[in-house]
């Protein structure tokens, strides 16, 4: 009897183990595929890798651009049974109106923003309070620590990254790093599995040409002219002459890049490279530099500008001062409206055309940013019975300050037009360097010897007797040369003769020239002569950038060096 | 006596083998078990560990922003810490030479 109920137990319970088996089969082989996809769903997410753009660096590794983490609060109002508290907890947490959020969280709405790219601290605060309905996206934040500094050159991006302005527009492709997503495994409460790697992606990062240090000189320069004659705005370039690397890119008004929504939109255009302008004085380096291409004149050639005017057509230009007969090189030296004209008179339109267009007036100069204007350069078969004379004198054509400050660097460099860039390397997030900008030298426009021999009146200008002595700086040679033009008034379309430009371009140590610098300054009041107003501006910036650089004196001299034995070094 | 000796010794191992091999089985599935729940705990860890690290990470990120604008020039100059350029006539230069030292007594 026992043995037959042990048989019928074991009998039993061998059946019961036969159908687990075969469940178990039937679920691990039969069914594997569909049951493993089932679980998969369940236990794996796709979510959204971190984005962050690459970083922008000035020329020594100092961070203008950078990223922070931040979380965006939303809010799903079909959820919120009590509208009232949640929006007194996210108003004080946010700083955003009370009433407003009220509205948001009664709406029909199924899902509203709350505060976009918040604190993080504060965010963690509000995740505290386990508010029903309000949830929180964590988000990469652009951030740009030096503020003010080079806003038009850096630019800036939207609320979701987008590139607004600037090198982040320009180099958006590179910065804005892959987007991407990646399977994640959780557990029923919600805990991620690690994956074992690193899921962020980096854009490349930049590193500029321009230097933080030269950048400041040049900024606080220009808030000192603003403020002292009362400016509307103003603008300095920098420049290295030999490779169009651009040291410094100021202008005013000017705007946070933490906050441009708070500024006007005229404040954020970079005036640089999008305003032109005419620019008188500065621009009879062309005229000269033609002549003596075109051997029409020697630096010893006599023009008589006794009159202290001169006829063109229905127009009279006048000079400034009175002068008899003076030598080319005084022409420059002085200024002479009156000279340079009848400088001018001995090339004819073609010529004069051609040595414009190869200056790069007229057509962009390729700088590497957004919104760069060509300027205005008629073609020499639509000029009128006035326009050589007015040209080459600096009016009838408009041309940036970028443009005339290029020129300038030909002078400068021995007669190379050179491409302005503000990016020196593309650099991975791991550091390594995926490419590097360096153009070098362009084409040859003038012959050495004539960029030379105009070197030499440059620097005329800012000694004695020169229009610009107070463009100097003490212990080097500056050559350069100042520029006062009238604007339009707008309202009658014809000269003003209230609102000027005044202007200084040029370059230092005059020898061996470590930048070339261009100060323009919009309408400023009681004073507007160049050589009064941007020229000061030249030398401020000029004397700290050269102290900056550690470029020594020109006058400097051997007791000024302590020379030590190789070995106690 | 020997041939139920031999018997019984024969039934012994056999069921000696028996139990080794069921308790080779259990060892072996507790074993996978335990390595997986093991694996399983690590991958917990790490998950943790990579919390902390990308919390880490962000605090990293904001104290690199902070000093980034402390360091600012601008920074420097308003919190009035001297931010000067050097008086250039005031400057000497330092080079290597393989000659000896001037004293200042000398060179002045």
């Amino acid at each position: 009897m026992e043995n037959r109920r042990a048989a019928i137990l074991s009998t039993a319970v061998m059946f019961g183990f036969l159908l687990v088996g075969i469940r178990l089969a039937d679920l691990m082989l039969l069914d594997h595929d569909v049951l493993a996809a089932k679980a998969r769903n369940q236990q794996q997410v796709m979510v959204d890798v971190a984005v962050n753009r690459g970083l922008i660096l000035d020329r020594r590794g100092r961070a203008l651009a950078m990223n922070v983490d931040a979380y965006s609060v939303y809010g799903r109002p079909f959820r919120v049974k009590n509208p009232g508290e949640v929006s007194a907890a996210l108003s004080d947490a946010t700083g955003r109106s009370y009433d407003k959020v009220l509205a948001s969280m009664r709406s029909n709405r199924n899902f509203i923003w709350v505060k976009r790219k918040m604190e993080t601290g504060s965010a963690e605060r509000l995740k505290g309070l386990g508010l029903e309905g309000v949830g929180f996206i964590p988000e990469s934040k652009r951030t740009y620590p030096k503020g003010r500094l080079a806003s038009h050159l850096i630019g800036f991006v939207g609320v979701d990254n987008q590139p607004l302005e600037g090198v982040e527009l320009r180099y958006n492709e590179d910065l804005r790093g892959e987007i991407k997503k990646v399977l994640v495994s959780k557990d029923a409460g919600g805990r991620t599995l690690s994956e074992g790697f690193d899921v962020q992606s980096r854009g490349n990062g930049l590193v500029l040409t321009i230097d933080e240090g030269l950048q400041y000189i040049s900024e606080q320069a220009l808030d000192r002219v603003i403020e002292r004659w009362e400016a509307v705005s103003a603008i300095a370039i920098m420049m290295d002459p030999y490779n169009g690397e651009i040291l410094a890119m100021a202008s005013r008004p000017t705007y946070d890049l933490n906050d441009p929504g708070g500024y006007k939109t005229s404040s954020r255009r970079n005036r640089a490279i999008t305003d032109p302008y005419e620019p008188g004085s500065t621009f009879k380096v062309v005229t000269a530099a033609a002549a003596l291409e075109e051997a029409v004149v020697t630096p010893a050639t006599e023009f008589d500008v006794s009159d202290g005017f001169i006829d063109v057509g229905s127009m009279r230009v006048y000079d400034s001062r009175r002068q008899d007969r003076i030598l080319f090189t005084e022409v420059i030296k002085t200024s002479s409206n009156v000279g340079t004209i009848q400088v001018g008179s001995l090339i004819d339109n073609r010529t004069f055309h051609e040595y414009i267009s190869k200056f790069g007036f007229g057509s962009r100069t390729g700088v590497d940013l957004p919104g760069e204007a060509p300027g205005i350069v008629r073609d020499y078969k639509r000029w009128s019975k006035t326009s050589h004379a007015a040209i080459s004198i600096g009016y009838e054509v408009a041309v940036t300050p970028l443009q005339i400050l290029r020129a300038y660097a030909a002078v400068a460099n021995g007669g190379w037009l050179v491409t302005p860039h503000v990016v020196k390397e593309i650099v991975a997030s791991d550091g390594t360097v995926l490419k590097q900008f360096n153009p070098g030298l362009g084409e040859h426009i003038i012959s050495t010897h004539t960029a030379n021999t105009l070197k030499d009146i440059l620097i005329s200008v800012t000694q004695e007797g020169g229009t610009a002595r107070e463009a100097a700086v003490s212990g080097n040679l500056v050559a350069g040369k100042t520029g006062t033009t009238r604007l339009i008034d707008p309202d009658t379309g014809e000269y003003s003769h209230e609102r000027y430009v005044s202007s200084f371009v040029g370059f230092v140590p005059a020898d061996n020239p470590r930048f070339a610098l261009v100060v323009v300054v919009f309408e400023p009041k009681k004073q507007y002569y160049g050589g009064r107003v941007a020229a000061p501006v030249f030398s401020d910036i000029a004397s700290q950038a050269l102290a900056y650089m550690n470029v020594p004196r020109d006058d400097f001299r051997n007791e000024n060096v302590l020379l030590v034995r190789n070995d106690e070094f | 006596m020997s041939v139920r000796r031999m018997h019984e010794g024969g039934r012994f191992v056999s069921v000696l083998t028996t139990f080794l091999l069921v308790l080779t089985l259990f060892a072996g599935i507790f074993g996978i078990v335990w390595t997986v729940s093991g694996i399983t705990m690590l991958e917990y860890q790490i998950g943790e560990l990579e919390n902390r690290k990308a919390l880490a990470l962000k605090e990293r990120k904001s104290m690199e922003a902070e000093l980034s604008s402390l360091l600012s020039m601008q920074h420097v100059r308003q919190k009035g810490l001297e931010l000067s350029i050097p008086d250039r006539q005031r400057i000497i230069y330092v080079k290597r030479d393989f000659v000896p030292v001037r004293r200042a007594s000398e060179r002045n």
